[in-house]
């Protein structure tokens, strides 16, 4: 898992890569950031979430979740449409969108001579509650229509088959 | 001058919202085809011509690399400038892509302008 030293230029990183997947292609501006810790216990209102899992000289898992009407809108901007027209199983395609580029983001700029691969998208239950795994992070991201919540568990991998590799710097 | 271009991505939002900033970025398109992975993409190039091709790398059945392999070693297609639009921005795999014949690569995320710059360049167009 992350060491100490290494995990606020990593909240930085994650931080960077979700604004700039958010303004560039979702054309959401985040009002308000915060590192803070989840609360335990389930979040407030229903929520959608999505994970992907990620391999490589680095491995681990993102994980975001969001209020429905902030994730109806993130995916209404994405599709260029009215988010009341925007169709439900749309809604989980646009942030599994959003997580593979916030976790190709953070990774590009934590290790950009690394390689990874990024697995497919999964949709999870966002109201069961659920501890982080130990050291993971979690930016908590204020949007117009609500708070967005990124998970990134990061330990080191095995270096992808067909590619040179990056030794890893100690363990992290 | 208008161009035929192919699309290949896994996911239909992403093909939708890569169509639609084409659109924006005001680019001259005639047409824009589509297909969820390598395999279909090549089923659609051995029916219709293109101008370019946009692909992503990671995609279920055939992967925007073995695509990108095809094409190389097919003395009709390679001829077919390739762009690789992934999320994975590291100095490895865009060396890796362009070493395999792809003549451009766009990380996400990207606003219109720059894929209209990507493909400006590639199809030697002058805004």
């Amino acid at each position: 898992m992350t060491g100490a030293a290494e995990q606020p230029q990593l909240d930085e990183l994650l931080y960077a890569a979700a604004a700039d997947a958010l303004e560039t292609m979702f054309f959401c501006m985040i009002v308000e950031r915060s590192s803070e810790p989840l609360p335990a216990g389930p979040p407030d209102g229903e929520r959608v979430g999505v994970r992907l899992a990620f391999r490589g000289d680095r491995q681990g898992a993102l994980s975001l979740s969001v209020p429905v009407a902030a994730a109806t809108e993130i995916a209404a901007n994405f599709a260029g449409t009215d988010p009341a027209e925007e169709p439900a199983a749309a809604v989980p395609q646009a942030l599994g969108e959003l997580a593979n580029i916030i976790c190709g983001g953070t990774l590009s700029r934590f290790d950009p001579e690394g390689s990874f691969e990024i697995d497919p998208p999964q949709t999870f239950d966002a109201m069961a509650p659920a501890e982080p795994a130990p050291g993971a992070i979690t930016e908590t991201l204020l949007l117009e229509s609500g708070d967005l919540r990124v998970t990134l568990a990061i330990s080191p991998g095995t270096a992808l088959p067909g590619t040179a590799g990056t030794a890893l710097p100690g363990t992290v | 001058m208008a161009f035929r271009l192919l699309i290949v991505d896994d996911s239909p939002a992403m093909r939708a919202f890569i169509r639609r900033v084409i659109d924006i970025s005001g680019f001259p398109a005639e047409a824009c085809l589509e297909a969820g992975n390598g395999r279909e993409a090549l089923e659609i190039l051995r029916q219709s011509w293109v101008d370019v091709i946009l692909t992503d790398i990671n995609m279920p059945e055939m992967n925007g690399k073995e695509l990108l392999r095809i094409i190389e070693e097919d003395d009709v297609l390679r001829g077919i400038p390739v762009l690789v639009v992934s999320t994975d921005a590291t100095r490895q795999r865009m060396a890796q892509m362009r070493a395999m014949g792809a003549r451009g690569y766009l990380s996400k995320p990207f606003s219109p302008e720059q894929l209209r710059e990507q493909l400006d360049e590639m199809l030697g167009v002058s805004s």
